[in-house]
């Protein structure tokens, strides 16, 4: 099994703890390393532990240069994370497609929609 | 005189060899030239073709992947929207052209459609295999389509 695929397979689990809350994220204050001396923009971070680690996720949005229309526009990326004394020491370089689905999972977790839309 | 006259006929003669060999040489080249410009042209339209479907499938597998992420979970409450996206996904699988040539990725695309094909009974633990399947195919072709903006700008 590649890493990439391994990394699949861990996302997918970290999805399902959410789902089921036994792992809870929480919203934090973005480290301004991830953004600062960059072009790119972080606006929201979660944190969570799992298995002794902390693990951050976020979305990064950029610019990226159109070789079709010859101009800069906007894209996005999520990330995944290890946090050790608050510094990132390791964040995913593959590109796994999942990521976006546990990072929407988390966005409505930590913002309390599913209790509100639960209790209606 | 006869002589002069022959020297001047050969001269001529000469003069017109030279210039139907040069004829034949340019409209040689000229024809080369055509081949090369309309086999650079087939390509250019090639790859731009091959890039338009490219996004075309991974718009419809994100669209899918999408909606499997948030019933794949629930797997006791949604078997059967479970078992609906699945044959979408497999009806957009099956209509990627075997043209489109990308070894590892069409090998990952006969995979799932095997996976797909041969389920008889709908498990959690198969349909949630099937979802990184997805997941896989996805990320692999983002990145090839990435690659291939790079391709062909080098």
């Amino acid at each position: 099994m590649n890493k990439e695929r391994k990394l699949i397979n861990f996302i997918t689990e970290l999805i399902k703890k959410t789902i089921s809350k036994e792992i809870v994220w929480e919203k934090i204050e973005t480290p301004s390393y991830l953004s600062n001396g960059t072009e790119s923009i972080v606006s929201l971070c979660f944190r969570t532990k799992y298995n002794k680690k902390d693990f951050i996720l976020f979305e990064r949005k950029y610019q990226q240069y159109s070789f079709d229309f010859d101009t800069l526009y906007w894209t996005n990326e999520f990330k995944l994370g290890i946090l050790e004394d608050d510094i990132v020491i390791w964040e995913n370089t593959e590109n796994i497609s999942n990521i976006k689905d546990l990072y929407n999972q988390v966005q409505e977790k930590v913002s309390g929609i599913d209790d509100i839309l639960d209790n209606l | 005189l006869e002589t002069i006259l022959n020297f001047e006929s050969n001269i001529l003669n000469n003069i017109g060899s030279i210039s139907s060999i040069i004829g034949i040489v340019i409209s040689l080249v000229t024809i080369i030239i055509n081949i090369v410009i309309l086999s650079k042209v087939n390509n250019i339209k090639k790859s731009f073709v091959r890039k338009i479907r490219y996004n075309e499938i991974l718009k419809d597998i994100k669209t899918k992947t999408s909606k499997l992420s948030k019933i794949v979970f629930s797997f006791e409450d949604n078997k059967e929207n479970i078992r609906e996206v699945f044959s979408e996904i497999k009806a957009i699988l099956k209509s990627i052209n075997s043209k489109e040539k990308d070894k590892d990725l069409d090998e990952l695309k006969e995979l799932i459609i095997s996976k797909l094909v041969s389920i008889t009974t709908l498990t959690q633990f198969k349909s949630e295999e099937i979802y990184n399947d997805l997941i896989e195919f996805q990320s692999m072709l983002e990145q090839k389509i990435k690659d291939m903006k790079w391709e062909d700008n080098e």
